[in-house]
């Protein structure tokens, strides 16, 4: 819990500053409507990020994060062709490495977490993400025991897993 | 996909499966590459749900950033200028009623259309319907137009009216307009500009009320320090010179009520210093407990069941007098406030059932000269004067009969005096009052009864007490008030301010205009007289939500909270004062009981000392009863001695003529102090006599006990103090004469001390008596100790708490006499 907190602190931090990742995506091309979603999904990346061990941070977060950020949008503008004025620096490049893009995928997979329902979502979230037990996550989401947490942890893995396969099937294919 | 396998692979990855089960499980994924991917899925899909998790995150930073900044500046900054005469901002009222219909304006839309403020810019129209309204343009800038703020020609304007609006907010608008954006010939940055305009439905042009003015809310992206509000005014040229800016007001920042501390200042300190529970449960209980009851007049007849002292109770006072008025009217006064300056004083009378009192506009002259009108004597006063005469508070009955025409009350009676307040500082206000009841066989005429009232400061009316009522702050202060102007920091401090005003009416100002902005309210303080808000009005600080359609139920909830708790406090006081009236009248009827018991005691003891010294006198004089045939005179004389020598309990002797013998009748001396008598509540020694039915009590003065002993019987002693602690005890046996110094009392249970003393008593002589009455009366007295120091120290503990929670309350000096200590934990609250 601490350590999440800690997260949760610094990801304030970096919020503040969003009006400065602003005007850099701004001035990359990025539309207003498209730049918030690419800061946050930046944002997310560097949170997972920090989670790996190996993981040595060189220069600042902010600074990371906006590289990120950057990175991320020239590979939106890329697959949406509509940006052909963008040219990729090399150091971009350096952060394109395979971490990242299984990190890719696993956001299309991810779609069939946010796309359960409200109570599975923050089921797995908690369970997961922030390591919670069940008999918490049972008082938080108001379901009666823990026993009946954990029953409804697996019809919503069992859930979230359909929701992946009709992904897959729907889009371009996963590599699992 | 089967969900059975789902559940095992998520034990699995969980490290929840046992020992055996896990062993099977490895050995089968080792051979089977289609479970091998399984499990590689699902272990996907939780990293996606760890993923996701971070999202969630993210996204809560997101909304608190945002969220911060929206209450920092955006959602209420005015960066632009207003092309209207005379404008007033931030003056508000909230606004649930229907715009009006715009149609109606259509044709005056058409006249009026190409004549725009701003050239070069499409308006757009509102039609206002005369009520207060709210209205939201295109880009979102929010008007709000109070019901009386347009004039025509001077006069308020309440027809509906056609509102012709234009916004230019961002810069390409701004340059397309061709809005110059200079001040005096410098340049100004901009937020945006808007123009209003408001028209009569016969086109003519309406100003704004500058008293009311009207709220206009601009969405900024960035709020700049210094932003300010400029008017437009065109020159020649048609280009706009913005001038006299005029400084924003602030949104304030809505904060849970859970956060937000409204006690009076010092309150929570001082409960700190006092170590008193932190509870807000408790400590919200103990505010609420100085709650002034409605009537802040307080009644002076003591029937306070009184400490009694070391003296022995008074014995022949009669305490029953049959026939007497007092059991059959039963009177009580009180002062109702009418407003500052007048007040009623209201007398009423319980009367027991087959009597009744009179009216006052009975006429004995009609009456065959019988009954007497209720009448109340006032002195002269320069505190107050009386308005008008006494009055009936109620219909008296008219009865005819052969008397004639009478007019009176059963059961009840009300008497009201109007009087007019001469003077603002407390008084108290005595009068007589005189009456006569009758029943069917007669009537009695008490003499005059005199009550003297308390009445408190003039400004104390029923709706401007000189205080904060507890409850008006413990009605708001709940989350159901949360996001109103009433759950903000700024409010908070405001509310520190009111808490020295004293004055209710200044915290209505807020209360009651959930929907105005805080500057207009602190501006209405300070007309109340009360400049120190200025400095906040200075804040100018605007309007929390003022569309909130919930704000004129929380009106009424709030209305209704603060009749909740006062009822809360009243029951509980009423409880309380049962309980009270219940414990005096059981203590008084214990006390009753006990003296007519001592007094029946002390006869006795007296008889049988009486007998026994006369048996030994004869018994001296070698005259035994029956032998020999005495001259009455002789017999007489021997009696008389033996009285007076028993009554005076002093050594004497007697002479006897007849046989030339000396009788005597020794009583000897008997004294000791008790240890540390001022550490006792009550200290009653008791002698068991051995040759005596009876016992004798006797009390001793500041720790001093003595007596004469009557030389012919051997005596026990026991000692009993009381304090609100409990029993301390001594006892020695066969005691005839002397000093014993002094003693030292000790602890010992209620039980014991019974035991003991029945034991005493018990074993003295065949036929003793009955001590059990006596010890049940001295329980009594001690619980009552118990329960008069808790009164007083409730009371002195209100007293403190109060002068805490109401800095304008002086106290009631009077009463505290030696603080004693205070038992805060002794004290029952309600909750």
């Amino acid at each position: 819990m601490k350590q999440q907190n800690t997260i949760q602190l610094e990801l304030k931090h970096l919020y503040k500053k969003w009006p400065e990742a602003k005007r850099f995506l701004k001035a990359l091309g990025c539309p207003a409507n498209d730049a918030e979603d690419i800061f946050q999904e930046a944002l997310i990346i560097y949170c997972r990020k920090k989670e790996d061990e190996n993981f040595v941070l060189t220069v600042d977060a902010f600074v990371y994060v906006r590289n990120t950020a950057k990175l991320l949008w020239y590979n939106q503008a890329r697959k949406q062709k509509n940006h052909p004025t963008i040219d990729l620096e090399p150091e971009i490049q350096q952060l394109d490495d395979d971490w990242f893009q299984k990190e890719m995928k696993l956001k299309t997979v991810e779609n069939a977490i946010l796309q359960l329902g409200k109570q599975c979502r923050e089921l797995l979230e908690l369970f997961y993400g922030l390591g919670w037990n069940m008999v918490d996550i049972a008082k938080k989401i108001g379901l009666r025991n823990d026993k009946v947490a954990k029953a409804q942890k697996y019809r919503c893995l069992q859930k979230a897993k359909e929701n992946a396969l009709s992904i897959e099937n729907s889009t371009t294919s996963i590599h699992i | 996909m089967h969900p059975e396998l789902t559940k095992i692979i998520a034990d699995y990855l969980a490290g929840e499966l046992n020992e055996a089960d896990r062993k099977v499980f490895e050995e089968r994924l080792k051979n089977d590459p289609k479970l091998q991917e399984e499990v590689a899925f699902q272990k996907t899909i939780v990293e996606a749900a760890k993923r996701s998790s971070v999202r969630t995150q993210v996204a809560q930073s997101a909304k608190g950033f945002h969220l911060q900044q929206t209450v920092k500046w955006s959602a209420l900054t005015i960066a632009g200028i207003v092309l209207v005469s005379a404008l007033t901002y931030f003056i508000y009222k909230n606004s649930t009623s229907k715009n009006a219909d715009i149609t109606q304006f259509k044709d005056l839309i058409e006249q009026v259309d190409k004549n725009t403020l701003i050239s070069n810019l499409a308006p757009e129209y509102f039609a206002w319907n005369g009520k207060d309204t709210a209205m939201l343009s295109k880009n979102g800038i929010l008007i709000s137009i109070p019901e009386s703020a347009f004039l025509l020609n001077g006069k308020p304007y309440t027809e509906p009216a056609l509102i012709q609006f234009q916004e230019a907010l961002d810069a390409a608008t701004i340059v397309k307009a061709g809005l110059s954006t200079t001040s005096n010939g410098k340049l100004l940055e901009t937020q945006g500009m808007f123009s209003f305009k408001a028209l009569s439905k016969d086109g003519e042009l309406l100003t704004i009320n500058p008293k009311t003015g009207i709220y206009v809310q601009v969405p900024v992206d960035e709020y700049k320090d210094g932003m300010q509000l400029f008017s437009g005014v065109p020159d020649k040229n048609g280009i706009i010179n913005w001038v006299n800016p005029k400084p924003l007001a602030k949104i304030p920042v809505p904060i849970d009520m859970e956060k937000l501390n409204f006690y009076p200042p010092g309150y929570e300190d001082s409960l700190n210093t006092m170590k008193l529970s932190k509870s807000k449960k408790y400590r919200d209980s103990l505010y609420l407990s100085c709650e002034e009851e409605f009537s802040s007049i307080s009644q002076n007849h003591l029937s306070d069941v009184p400490y009694p002292t070391e003296q022995e109770q008074p014995k022949n006072e009669s305490k029953i007098s049959p026939g007497s008025w007092k059991d059959k009217i039963n009177w009580t006064f009180k002062i109702e406030k009418v407003d500052a300056n007048h007040a009623i004083i209201v007398g009423t009378a319980k009367i027991k059932e087959g009597w009744h009192v009179f009216s006052v506009t009975h006429d004995p002259n009609k009456a065959d000269l019988t009954g007497y009108p209720t009448k109340f004597i006032f002195n002269k006063s320069k505190n107050y004067k009386l308005v008008g005469q006494l009055e009936d508070g109620m219909k008296p009955q008219t009865v005819m009969n052969e008397l004639g025409t009478s007019l009176y009350f059963e059961e009840t009676a009300v008497f009201k005096q109007k009087i007019e307040l001469l003077t603002d500082n407390a008084f108290d206000i005595t009068l007589d009052y005189s009456f006569q009841i009758c029943d069917v066989n007669g009537c009695i005429f008490p003499p005059h009864q005199t009550i003297r009232l308390e009445i408190n400061g003039g400004d104390q009316s029923t709706d401007s007490y000189t205080n904060i009522p507890p409850s008006n702050v413990l009605a708001f202060w709940k989350p159901k008030f949360n996001n109103t102007l009433l759950a903000t920091h700024d409010f908070e401090k405001r509310m520190q301010a009111i808490h020295g005003t004293c004055n209710k009416k200044v915290l209505e100002v807020y209360t009651k205009n959930l929907g105005k902005s805080m500057v207009e309210l602190d501006r209405q303080v300070v007309q109340m007289g009360y400049s120190n808000f200025e400095e906040f009005a200075a804040e100018n600080i605007g309007a929390l939500y003022p569309n909130n359609p919930h704000i004129k139920g929380l009106q009424a909830f709030y209305e209704k909270g603060i009749a909740g708790l006062q009822n809360e406090v009243n029951n509980y006081r009423k409880t309380e004062a049962k309980r009270r009236e219940k414990w005096d009248k059981n203590v008084n009827e214990e006390r009753m009981k006990e003296s007519n018991r001592t007094i029946q005691r002390e006869n006795q003891a007296f008889c049988e000392e009486y007998n026994l010294n006369h048996k030994n006198v004869r018994k001296q004089l070698g005259r035994t009863l029956g032998a020999v045939i005495y001259t009455n005179a002789s017999v007489s004389n021997i009696d008389r001695f033996v009285l007076q020598t028993t009554l005076a309990r002093k050594t004497g002797e007697f002479y006897d003529k007849e046989t030339g013998k000396t009788a005597r009748i020794q009583y000897n001396d008997f004294s000791f102090d008790v240890d540390k008598p001022e550490q006792y509540e009550l200290v009653y020694a008791y002698l068991f006599p051995s040759k005596l039915n009876s016992y004798q009590r006797i009390s001793g003065n500041k720790g001093k006990f003595s007596y004469a002993l009557n030389d012919a019987i051997l005596y026990d002693l026991a000692i009993v103090a009381i304090s609100e602690k409990g029993y301390s005890y001594f006892q020695k046996s066969n005691l005839n004469e002397g000093n014993l110094g002094t003693i030292k009392l000790e602890r010992v249970s209620e039980a014991k001390v019974n035991a003991s003393i029945e034991q005493l008593n018990s074993n003295r002589i065949s036929k003793p008596m009955r001590v059990a009455d006596e010890l049940s009366w001295l329980k009594t007295e001690q619980q009552n100790y118990v329960e008069r120091r808790n009164r007083q120290n409730a009371y002195l503990f209100h007293e403190r708490i109060k002068k805490i929670v109401f800095p304008c309350y002086e106290g009631n000096d009077n009463i505290v006499i030696g603080q004693p200590e205070i038992f805060a934990d002794s004290i029952d609250f309600f909750q």
